[in-house]
């Protein structure tokens, strides 16, 4: 009886030293989503994937395409101070992420560095951008396979 | 002999009252008993005086009783025809005349109520009475921020950050940096 209840403490007392720990974790933590788009005019349509993001890419500077496929979406648990690498289709982004914000109106709000390199590891765009939780944010203009390369950058935290 | 004739049994023999064979036997014992037939005569001239005192009463009675009747027939008789029923009054004249009938109660009764609810609203007054209203908490609207672009560095080429505005007034403008490359090469972005 007595060792049911010693072990019965012992294990409250772990969630209870854990679970400030995992709450900093998640606090620390974004989770993002890289999503790689081709845009052209092949009068393809918008991908069905991409269905989420078409009042977006109907309007400019999007609304000169008429197609555009999805090509590939990759997800990020990003850590904050911690520097996150994404292969991309023609080379690769490096996310970190810096800091959180609470905006005055209560919505979080993320700051960033994102850097773009190219196949060759060569850096071609560095840039640090804050933007609200949940709001994509585009990188775009590149030109990839006959058509133009649009980086799109989403990242949720608590 | 012996007499064995009670009082009881001589005042029902006397009046009659006992069997052929019990009458019989009692007026053979009052014959040869002189006390019992003493006896006997002071019963009968006894019963004699309450009858004769009776009727005198119950006759005397009768009279007063028979007056008694005359004077009430005569009170009937000159009683007065019986009134005509009212005509059917509506509920409402029965209300009005009701209300008319009892105005002053219901005068005084609505002041003493008013009097009533005065006094109580003066002593209840008299404590100060304290309501507390919760404040609502401020509405925390979110609002839609764009994305801000604190630095921007573009190797071989050059850059624009455009917006593309939200489709609703509570959506923030979606942010785009737009590159433009000094060569139309390949690459990522």
């Amino acid at each position: 009886m007595r060792a049911q209840l010693m072990m019965r403490f012992a294990i409250w007392m772990g969630v209870a030293a854990v679970a400030p720990a995992a709450a900093l974790a998640q606090d620390n933590a974004a989770q993002c989503t890289v999503t790689e788009i081709r845009a052209s005019n092949e009068k393809g349509g918008v991908d069905p994937k991409l269905e989420r993001m078409k009042p977006k890419l109907s309007k400019p500077p999007f609304a000169s395409y008429d197609t555009f496929k999805l090509l590939g979406e990759q997800a990020v648990d990003a850590q904050r101070g911690k520097a996150s690498s994404v292969k991309l289709v023609n080379g690769s982004l490096t996310l970190l992420f810096k800091d959180k914000l609470v905006a005055s109106g209560g919505k979080t709000r993320l700051r960033f560095g994102i850097d773009v390199d190219d196949k060759q590891g060569a850096r071609t765009i560095s840039t640090e951008a804050k933007f609200d939780s949940g709001d994509p944010f585009f990188i775009a203009g590149q030109p990839y396979d006959g058509g133009t390369y649009v980086l799109v950058l989403t990242c949720n935290a608590p | 002999m012996e007499h064995k004739l009670d009082d009881e049994t001589l005042m029902r023999w006397l009046d009659g009252d006992l069997p052929r064979d019990e009458a019989r036997e009692a007026e053979r014992m009052v014959a040869a008993s002189p006390e019992l037939r003493m006896k006997a005569d002071s019963l009968a001239q006894l019963r004699e005086v309450m009858t004769a005192h009776y009727g005198a009463a119950a006759d005397e009675a009768d009279a007063k009783l028979e007056g008694l009747w005359g004077k009430i027939e005569a009170e009937v008789r000159s009683a007065p025809a019986r009134a005509p029923s009212p005509p059917r009054r509506t509920w409402l004249e029965g209300v009005r005349e009701w209300l008319e009938t009892y105005r002053s109660h219901l005068i005084t009764g609505g002041l003493a109520a008013a009097a009533g609810a005065l006094l109580t609203l003066a002593v209840s007054g008299s404590r100060e009475k304290v309501v507390y209203v919760r404040e609502a908490p401020p509405v925390r609207t979110a609002v839609a921020t764009a994305a801000e672009v604190e630095s921007l560095e573009v190797m071989d080429g050059s850059a624009a950050v455009l917006q593309i505005p939200g489709d609703r007034d509570d959506e923030a403008a979606t942010t785009v940096i737009w590159i433009t490359p000094n060569s139309p090469d390949e690459g990522p972005i």
